[in-house]
């Protein structure tokens, strides 16, 4: 671990210690025929066909605003100029995993709960798109190579004011530089913490033990959750998590390729319900 | 006109409406009638046959003229006569009533107090009063708030603060029963203040056939005057609950003036408008909203200053007692599945601490979330199955969670929600609400405010933005409002984004008001806000899925409050007035010391189901602090209602707590206080209530008079045909009508021959 980032968690992790970070008036019902194999599910979602040269091009034919709950992933420029960073043969940073990850989360999504959305519901959009704000949840991946304009951070600022809810996921390393100075300007005087354990997030639907016993995909650093609460108290609102060190997306993206086992693929969903459940509440 | 009808008539009208006509003439009838017929045969015969320079017509109009004389002739010689039943001198009562309240000191149209009439025209030595002492015996009645027997009308003090004519009637009634009776005379301006309608002391009179003779005092209208209407305020409001009242100001002679308007709290304004006077015909209406934040019992006034030259100052000024309370309401949101309306309702009302929304949603097939409940039992087995359990709730809203998710109880518990406990009832749109929920046919869909039209098959397809506006119901309404300091501004909407719905409502129930409604681009604007009565609570209806776009919109500025404000709004009206397990009423909300007030408790269990053996104490403190307990009589009348009366005597704010159990078991609270001071009701519509009081004499068989006409008073009172009478007859033969007909139509007969030629 970076000797800042090292002391940036330290710090928050002290902060957090001792706070009232879990209501005793808010309960999750764990009672009942709630799934918890997702898989399953997951790689029935994923017999819909993948779109050939889909990095290549912007999304042309995405479902237009209905008041539903959408998944929205952020497009952003940057990462090798352009659109053009080929990393892994994967396209631009920002759509790692995509679409197959969006749709096989949606997929699953509108199989396991009871939100109204299927597999082709997913979008991409420009932070600095106003259609954004019609979306109250963001997903942001490789966020070191955003370099966002001043259009994009002042959407993002009244975004996050408003009740949006952002996750970011899929980077590591120096890329929390870049986040912390995204966010440095989008939210002054915001600091990044540590999601506890106990965090509601990760009870909203799920009950998730150990987020800490979901290994990255690609192994490597301890992942943390980092996020942002609402004037810094964590006590409040949870306006964005962030999976440092990990890659949830990447486990949605190969949930029916048997490429990783079942179990962390199953865990990886149930940390994605949950965030987005958590997102519709609070 | 009446002097005429007796100089042509010989009687005055009212005999003739009293009295039957006969014919009294000694010879037969039948006699008469062939002599007149053989008479007037002849005439006919002779103008009929007469030959010379008279033409036919000549001969129709003179045999005509003749004939008519001939009638008339004969009418008289059948001796009319009038049959009435008259009194018998001294052995009937007549019973006087005379207004003793303040708006008697108010001057009359001779400028005089309309008192004076009374003690003048009325009094003991009064012309008036000897007549009627003559023929009856004469008992005076008092009469305001109470009334009682006096020596007469010098005995009044004009102090009375209120009318109550209905109770008044009933006693004096009550009291003369068992005398023959002849009538009632009241002298009052007509001014019933009491709140008892009048009808329910009319039946008696009508069924004991006693005519009440009524002589109105005052004007019908002050001039100038300016006096400031009822003004309507919640009873009980939460803190901070922002309150819009419609101030109407009608007034005389002060055309075009603009006047203050101001709503006070003690000695805080809290408000103030101007408002500018139209027509005498044409009250000015001041729409003034403000903030109660003082907890406790309030007393508002909405009041005008006095102008120049105003007849009385008194009515400009109402006073109103409102119970600011702090307490917590309840509201369960029940939402089918996870939308973004929830958060964004939830985040709109974290920081009102008069509000607690407990969600509970369904995230899966049997799998609930639920939030801000108060302990672990809570909803722990989902939606309410028992009247108890959801009946703790003040409030409920209903999400997008399709009816075939209750049971037929649970639906029909959610309508007694509404109708019987009294709670607030909020449904909202989506894709699994209303008509696309299946709820039509259900017990639910009787208490919406909306009809259901048919539903989509796929309700996704149905999707409709609807640019949302007031309607001018909407537009004043608590519970459509972006703010809470001033009526939202029509830019206000305008600049609003707009919002989807998947529910086609286009019509509202008979009885139900529509606040806001959506612009579709189409032929037809939607339902998006209807609210109604339905029993004891009120249902809403807000038929779009995402109200929050209000908040998220890029549209809408970081800053911008319109969305919290509207669902605090909507939220807090739902559940104001939602009746407690214990609740207390005073007929009135403020008496002058020494008045009697009734008190009533309406005690409900846990079910919201009367409860008419329980053990009520009341514990009464006066301004000092010195209390007195009492326990309250179950009335029998009203199923759940214990009631007592109070008779303050000292001015200040008395409260009434109230605690009420069933055995060991603890039932509720309750709490009322009662402002007691000076009360200017007297003199709010102050003016001559001419038609109450014409309604009350033509509906028992009496009469109306103004000081001017009532010197016949004591003749109509002879033949009411009340009490102890005697058949009086009245020759008509003699009436001077008959004698000028007759001579007209000699004169006519006479005038035309002259002009003919035929003399």
């Amino acid at each position: 671990m970076k000797p800042l980032l090292a002391l940036m968690v330290a710090v928050a992790v002290t902060a957090a210690v001792g706070s009232e970070v879990w209501s005793g008036r808010d309960v999750s019902v764990p009672g009942g025929d709630a799934p918890t194999e997702v898989v399953a599910a997951g790689i029935a979602a994923a017999s819909v066909a993948d779109r050939p040269g889909a990095f290549d091009t912007p999304p042309q034919d995405q479902p237009p605003y209905d008041g539903r709950v959408t998944f929205v992933r952020i497009e952003f420029s940057g990462g090798g100029g352009g659109r053009g960073f080929r990393g892994f043969g994967q396209g631009p940073p920002w759509s790692h995993d995509w679409p197959r990850a969006d749709r096989n989360f949606s997929s699953i999504l509108g199989e396991l709960t009871s939100i109204d959305t299927d597999a082709q519901n997913h979008i991409v959009l420009r932070m600095d798109d106003p259609e954004v704000f019609k979306y109250p949840l963001i997903y942001a991946v490789e966020v070191g190579y955003w370099n966002p304009s001043r259009a994009e951070i002042d959407a993002l600022s009244a975004y996050l004011q408003k009740g949006g809810f952002l996750i970011v996921d899929d980077f590591q390393g120096q890329q929390i530089y870049q986040l912390q100075a995204i966010l440095a300007e989008a939210l002054p005087g915001a600091v990044i913490d540590e999601v506890p354990d106990d965090h509601a997030i990760f009870d909203s639907f799920y009950f998730i033990e150990d987020p800490h016993s979901l290994i990255p995909p690609y192994g490597g650093s301890r992942p943390l959750y980092l996020g942002v609460f609402e004037d810094n108290d964590p006590s409040k609102r949870l306006m964005a998590i962030f999976n440092y060190n990990n890659d949830i997306a990447e486990y949605w993206e190969y949930s029916d390729r048997g490429f990783y086992p079942v179990d962390l693929s199953n865990e990886a969903y149930q940390f994605g319900v949950n965030y987005l459940m958590y997102a519709l509440t609070r | 006109m009446e002097r005429l009808f007796e100089a042509l008539f010989k009687f005055r009208p009212l005999l003739f409406a009293e009295g039957d006509l006969t014919f009294t003439s000694p010879w037969p009838m039948a006699l008469l009638v062939l002599g007149a017929a053989a008479v007037a045969a002849a005439a006919v015969a002779t103008y009929g046959t007469a030959g010379g320079r008279t033409s036919a017509g000549d001969r129709t109009v003179l045999a005509t003229l003749r004939l008519a004389a001939l009638g008339v002739l004969t009418f008289c010689l059948l001796q009319p006569t009038l049959v009435l039943s008259s009194t018998v001198a001294q052995r009937n009562f007549v019973g006087i009533l005379v207004d003793d309240s303040r708006s008697m000191t108010l001057p009359g149209e001779d400028g005089q107090p309309r008192s004076a009439f009374a003690t003048e025209v009325f009094g003991a030595e009064s012309e008036l009063v000897e007549a009627l002492s003559e023929r009856f015996a004469l008992r005076y009645f008092r009469f305001a708030g109470d009334a009682g027997r006096i020596p007469g009308p010098e005995a009044l003090a004009h102090d009375g603060t209120r009318t109550d004519l209905a109770s008044a009637l009933d006693r004096a009634r009550e009291e003369l029963s068992s005398v023959p009776l002849s009538g009632l005379v009241v002298l009052s301006d007509g001014a019933d203040n009491a709140g008892r309608p009048l009808a329910e002391a009319l039946v008696p009179l009508q069924a004991a056939s006693v005519p009440v003779y009524t002589v109105g005092l005052g004007a019908e209208a002050l001039d100038p005057d300016l006096q400031v209407g009822p003004v309507e305020l919640p009873r009980t409001v939460l803190q901070g609950s922002a309150l819009v009242v419609d101030v109407l100001v009608s007034h005389r002679g002060f055309e075009g003036r603009r006047v203050p308007v101001l709503v006070e709290d003690g000695v805080r304004l809290l408000v103030q408008d101007t408002v500018t006077l139209a027509g005498p015909d044409e009250p000015a209406i001041a729409r003034v909203r403000f903030t109660l934040d003082e907890v406790g019992p309030r007393r508002i006034r909405v009041r005008v200053p006095a102008q120049d030259g105003e007849a009385v100052a008194q009515n400009n000024a109402r006073d109103i007692s409102v119970e600011v309370r702090e307490n917590t309401r309840k509201i369960l949101y029940f939402e089918g599945e996870p939308r973004w309306d929830v958060k964004f309702l939830k985040r709109a009302v974290e920081d009102d601490p008069n509000l607690q929304v407990v969600l509970l949603q369904r995230t899966a097939d049997n799998k609930f979330y639920r939030r801000d409940i108060d302990g672990p039992e809570e909803l722990v087995d989902g939606f309410p199955d028992t009247r108890e359990e959801l009946f703790a709730y003040e409030g409920l809203i209903l999400g997008s969670v399709e009816a075939s998710f209750f049971t037929s109880d649970q639906l029909s518990m959610i309508a007694d929600f509404v109708s019987q406990r009294g709670g607030g009832l909020l449904t909202l749109g989506g894709r699994n609400a209303l008509a696309e929920g299946g709820y039509g046919g259900t017990a639910v869909e009787e208490a919406l405010p909306v009809v259901l039209e048919q539903s989509a098959a796929e309700p996704r397809r149905a999707y409709t933005e609807v640019k949302v506006t007031p309607t001018p119901a909407g537009r004043s309404h608590p519970a459509a409002q972006l703010r809470t300091d001033q009526e939202t501004p029509d830019s206000l909407w305008e600049a609003l984004p707009v919002l989807s719905t998947l529910n086609r409502i286009e019509r509202v129930k008979p009885g139900a008001t529509p606040l806001l409604v959506g612009d579709t681009g189409g032929d037809t604007d939607r339902i998006v806000l209807a609210h109604q009565r339905y029993g004891r609570g009120k249902s809403v209806t807000l038929a779009v899925q995402d109200l929050w776009i209000w908040q998220m919109h890029a549209d809408v500025p970081l800053e911008d409050l319109s969305h919290e404000t509207f669902v605090q709004q909507i939220l807090r009206w739902l559940v104001e007035g939602v009746p407690e397990r214990v609740e207390l009423r005073a007929e009135l909300d403020a008496v002058e010391p020494g008045e009697a007030v009734r008190i009533g408790a309406t005690v409900l269990d846990s079910t919201y189901l009367e409860v008419n053996d329980a053990s009520v104490l009341a514990t009464i403190t006066d301004p000092t602090g010195a209390t007195e307990s009492r326990l309250l009589d179950w009335s029998v009348e009203t199923d759940g209602l214990y009631a007592t009366e109070l008779r303050p005597d000292q001015p200040g704010t008395w409260t009434v707590d109230v605690s009420a159990a069933r055995g060991e078991e603890m039932l509720g609270a309750g709490v009322l206080h009662i402002a007691v001071g000076p009360s200017d009701v007297e003199f709010f519509d102050a003016g001559r209530r001419t038609a109450v009081l014409e309604r009350l004499a033509e509906s028992t068989g009496g009469r109306f008079y103004t000081p001017e006409t009532v010197g016949s008073l004591p003749e109509d009172l002879q033949f009411t045909g009340a009490g102890v009478t005697v058949t009086e007859e009245r020759d008509l033969w003699d009436m001077p009508f008959l004698f000028l007909t007759l001579l007209g139509l000699l004169g006519a007969e006479w005038t035309y021959r002259r002009l003919r030629g035929l003399v």
